[in-house]
């Protein structure tokens, strides 16, 4: 009959157009845009780290406790070591750090938060209770607590903050999920005899993400102040790796000869948690005018 | 002539918003004068809600009156300040809303509120302005108002709670009251009710009143004037029995003849081509232009003028009347079959068959001891067979299980008794339990057009994952298929592309049909498909289920709240309150004696759009009673204005039964063939 049957489903060009469509709305929420503009700096600044930096993050030097200056734009700390270096590669350790964990309670939350509200009943009962109990310590607790366990470390550090945000973020993705599982589309699909797996995956879940991207973007600025907090104890990545809170901590006795130790991690920190909150209010004006 | 109250003069409203201007009223021009109800009717976005709001000066911020005046009692309100508007709010110009839960306050007993409208302008001392509330509410038929007085919004039904808006709205004695379809969200025996209290209320008060709704039935009744709206213009006005007489301008015309009529049979439809104009890109020349089956060069070139046609009727059309309008329609016939009468009932081959279904909700209860409570009823015992290409219609109030019924019969909910047929197997069970077989030949088609599609999918994966899922032939062939389910409903197949957030709700209940054929059923549940859609689409839609069923000998189950739509699509109808079927038979079986009072009763309450129609006035007092305690015997006796006694009370009630048209009532069948015909 008709000469060319037309595409069921769009493009992968039309897909990518469509989430620059979001980032471009942005442009007009004055504050949403400043927090991409923060992110998009931190992530040149990680991915360039390599040819930006004058020496490596663990060269020593006899340059103790040197002040800002040309050469040494951060100063030194006590073995010598550049400040601007470790704070530029740091970067990369909090990126790397703070992008699994939050990817991680994602994974656990979506996962929490969709199936109890999709299945209700006592399943829902039993997570949600669940949720409860691990939201009833602050996570910092948790976390120290888990580390005191496992023992201190890269990987440890991503699995405890994950486990942290995992019902937090499944409680926002209930809330979410329960607004869309009694739609009729929903009830079409279980007509049809779609599996729950099906339903959850394909039905619900896209419906969820604009919401579970805002909250994955407040995470995300979580995520990078707790790695930091736990680096400053003593529990996250261990020296000499270059971590913006393991930095401060180490400055601390030197506080009153060499602020510049404190002062430029701690002002890494704060950019980056304040520009992923920026931006994740941005992104909720964003996508809830689309609702 | 009296003077009018309300004037308006070249209205013209523009809503700014970050795209474009919309358009919402352009140069409209009318008259209401005291003693008369004066109807403003139209299909969503006419502007007719907008018309209301800017006379009440209470546009939404970004709406602008750009243009025109409006002169209330000679004043132009266009420059007056909120603060001088609220002077003339209550006390010269009530309203009354769409939706009275919305429109009270929850936290204030509905009396106060009442009285709030005659204290805050100092018209009454508090007492006195109780005294009056109590008065009003006795005029708006509330019995016990002393104690009503007292009770808040949510202790009181839907038809309570518009009494209560009504009689707010009544308070400061206001010249000109505005009331914006005030009646839309009620059942029509509620509806029925308040209609006459507004017919009672034009009678013995001198107010002037805009009456403004999209149902022409409704305005046939109580108005004596009307105004068309298309576009946020106003093309045809005038006297309500001219107008039902003879309709000049193509819109009007065309908008009656889409109307099912109560009166009439099975067969296809007048629809209106296309949808309604985009507000902010409106066509040059005539706004119908783009519609307009009659239409000639000079409707691109000129905007007509709403002009005299025969004395004071007016219409905004060049050509009005049509000639040769008439003949279209003969035409139009002679394309399209005509159904002709219900298929004959067959002895086996059933396609459906449910026996003694009930369904209760919340049976389960706690496993704390004491704290079971008893069951919701909502459907308590149905029996019904559907043979194949044949459409049953299951029609009721809201509460009367009809949706529970559709529910449980394609496995949504799981029934607590009773056994479910489905071409000679049991399918008594949930989705989850059912074959695949049973799961692709019963489909159902949704409410609400606007979450019946993933909005994160486009219309060809909506259609095509069951084709997928069920189809039986190979993959490179589904897109075909697709294009071609697409051309099926009438859309063009280029529309596979699109979101479902870039079509119109009509094309949305397009697409859900088209997903629900996509299987080749051979029984289609339909869900009130056509209740939140504009009358010239819903006639669109209903043609296309019938073309659909003539070509494939699918079966419906068409479940609606619409007496003329049930009518229209229906071989056998069954009449539902609280759970039973209380009456089933023919479509002309339930439309002529004998009835069941209920069905009566229902009868005479459904808004005709012929203001000459006489009809017996039957009306219901009381609420429906609820369903975790229904009455026993009859469920309808606490309503009954036919009850006998005592017999009315008690189980079994006889079953009065005649070749396929069953009346469950006390009643003898010949004492009820004695009932005068409700619409003759």
């Amino acid at each position: 009959m008709a000469e060319s049957s037309p595409d069921l489903a769009p493009s992968l060009w039309e897909r990518v157009k469509n989430g620059f469509s979001y980032l471009s709305r942005l442009r007009r929420k004055p504050l949403g845009f400043a927090g991409l503009i923060i992110i998009v700096f931190w992530i040149l600044i990680s991915i360039l780290a390599p040819y930006i930096t004058p020496y490596g993050p663990t060269d020593f030097s006899t340059d103790k406790f040197v002040g800002p200056s040309l050469k040494h734009p951060f100063g030194t700390d006590r073995w010598g070591r550049d400040v601007f270096t470790r704070v530029v590669v740091g970067s990369r350790t909090a990126f790397s750090l703070a992008l699994s964990a939050t990817f991680l309670g994602l994974i656990g939350g979506t996962a929490l938060g969709l199936s109890s509200a999709y299945f209700g009943g006592w399943v829902e009962e039993l997570l949600g209770r669940f949720m409860d109990v691990l939201m009833s310590f602050p996570a910092l607790l948790i976390a120290m607590f888990v580390l005191g366990v496992l023992g201190p470390g890269t990987i440890n550090v991503i699995i405890v903050i994950g486990i942290a945000h995992a019902p937090r973020i499944g409680r926002v993705a209930r809330s979410a999920t329960l607004q869309v599982k009694n739609q009729e589309f929903v009830e079409a699909a279980r007509v049809r005899g779609e599996s729950d797996l099906y339903i959850m995956g394909a039905e619900i879940l896209p419906n969820i993400l604009d919401t579970l991207g805002v909250e994955a973007a407040i995470r995300f600025a979580y995520s990078i102040f707790l790695s930091a907090s736990l680096g400053f104890l003593g529990l996250g990545v261990q020296p000499p790796s270059p971590d913006w809170g393991l930095m401060i901590s180490e400055s601390r006795s030197y506080l009153q000869v060499a602020p510049w130790l404190a002062i430029f991690p701690a002002l890494a920190i704060a950019s980056m948690v304040l520009g992923a909150n920026f931006f994740a209010e941005g992104l909720e004006e964003v996508t809830g005018g689309e609702r | 002539m009296t003077e009018p109250v309300l004037r308006i003069e070249d209205l013209e409203v523009i809503y700014r918003t970050d795209r474009a201007d919309v358009r919402a009223i352009n140069k409209v021009s009318m008259e209401v004068a005291p003693g008369e109800v004066r109807g403003v009717v139209g299909e969503s976005g006419c502007g007719k809600s907008t018309l209301a709001f800017a006379i009440m000066k209470y546009l939404d911020r970004n709406g602008e009156i750009t243009n025109g005046r409006i002169l209330f009692n000679g004043e132009d309100l266009k420059d007056k300040s909120n603060s001088e508007m609220e002077d003339i709010w209550g006390k010269h110009m009530g309203m009354i809303y769409q939706d009275p839960t919305a429109s009270l306050n929850p936290s204030i007993p509905v009396g106060e509120q009442i009285t709030e409208v005659a204290t805050a302008h100092g018209l009454a001392s508090r007492k006195e302005a109780m005294e009056e509330t109590v008065d009003l509410l006795e005029r708006v038929h509330i019995r016990d108002p002393e104690g009503i007085i007292n009770r808040y919004s949510h202790e009181l039904s839907g038809g309570m709670r518009q009494r209560i808006g009504i009689a707010a709205g009544l308070m400061g004695k206001p010249e000109l009251l505005i009331l914006d379809e005030p009646t839309t969200n009620l059942d029509v025996t509620t509806e029925a009710r308040i209609l006459d209290i507004i017919e009672e209320l034009k009678d013995e008060l001198n107010s002037a009143f805009l009456y403004i709704t999209h149902d022409l039935g409704v305005i046939a009744r109580i108005g004596d004037g009307i105004e068309v709206m298309y576009a946020g213009q106003i093309v045809e006005a005038s006297e309500i029995a001219k107008l039902f007489e003879e309709q000049f301008h193509p819109y009007t015309k065309l908008l009656m003849r889409s109307l099912p009529d109560p009166e009439g049979k099975k067969g296809s439809l007048e629809d209106i081509p296309g949808s309604m104009v985009d507000l902010t890109d409106l066509p040059d020349g005539c706004k119908f232009n783009t519609r307009c089956p009659f239409r000639k060069d000079q409707c691109f070139e000129a905007e007509p003028p709403l002009e005299a046609k025969e004395g004071k009727h007016r219409a905004k059309c060049f050509f009005a009347p049509i000639e040769g309008a008439e003949e279209t329609e003969s035409e139009e016939d002679e394309g399209r079959h005509l159904w002709e009468g219900p298929p004959k009932l067959q002895e086996d081959g059933a396609i459906l068959e449910v026996r003694g279904l009930k369904k209760y909700f919340g049976s389960g209860g706690s496993w704390l001891p004491g704290s079971n409570e008893p069951p919701v009823r909502a459907v308590d015992g149905v029996d019904l067979t559907l043979e194949r290409g044949e459409t049953v219609g299951v029609v009721g109030e809201s509460g009367c299980g009809k949706t529970t019924l559709a529910r449980t019969i394609i496995g949504l909910t799981e029934a607590t008794e009773g056994a479910i047929n489905f071409t000679g197997k049991d399918v008594t069970t949930g989705v989850s339990r059912r074959s695949k077989e049973t799961l692709k030949r019963i489909q159902i088609v949704f409410q609400d057009p606007r979450s019946t599609l993933n909005p994160k999918r486009t219309v060809g994966q909506a259609i095509a994952r069951p084709l997928i899922m069920h189809g039986d032939f190979p993959r490179n062939e589904i897109p075909q298929t697709t294009a071609d389910l697409l051309s099926a409903v009438g859309l063009d197949p280029k529309l596979a592309e699109r979101y479902p957030n870039q079509l119109s709700g009509g094309q949305k209940q397009r697409v859900a049909t088209a997903r629900a054929f996509a299987t080749n059923p051979a029984l289609v549940l339909h869900d009130e498909p056509t209740s939140s859609l504009d009358v010239s689409v819903q006639a669109t839609i209903l043609n296309l289920l019938l073309d659909l069923q003539e070509d494939s000998e699918t079966s419906y189950l068409f479940i609606s709240h619409d007496l003329s739509v049930v009518r229209h699509i229906s071989d056998y109808i069954a009449v539902m309150y609280l759970g039973n079927v209380v009456e089933f038979g023919t479509a002309e079986d339930i439309f002529s004696p004998p009835y069941h009072p209920y069905t009566e009763a229902l009868l005479s309450a459904i808004p005709v759009p012929d203001p000459g129609l006489q009809r017996k006035r039957i009306r219901l007092t009381g609420s429906v009673p609820s369903a975790v305690n229904p009455p026993n015997g009859c469920v309808f006796h606490t309503r009954c204005p036919r009850k006998v006694g005592g017999e009315c009370e008690r189980e079994p009630i006889p079953e009065r039964e005649s070749e396929n048209h069953l009346i469950k009532c006390v009643i003898p069948k010949e004492e009820l063939k004695k009932a005068e015909p409700v619409l003759s």
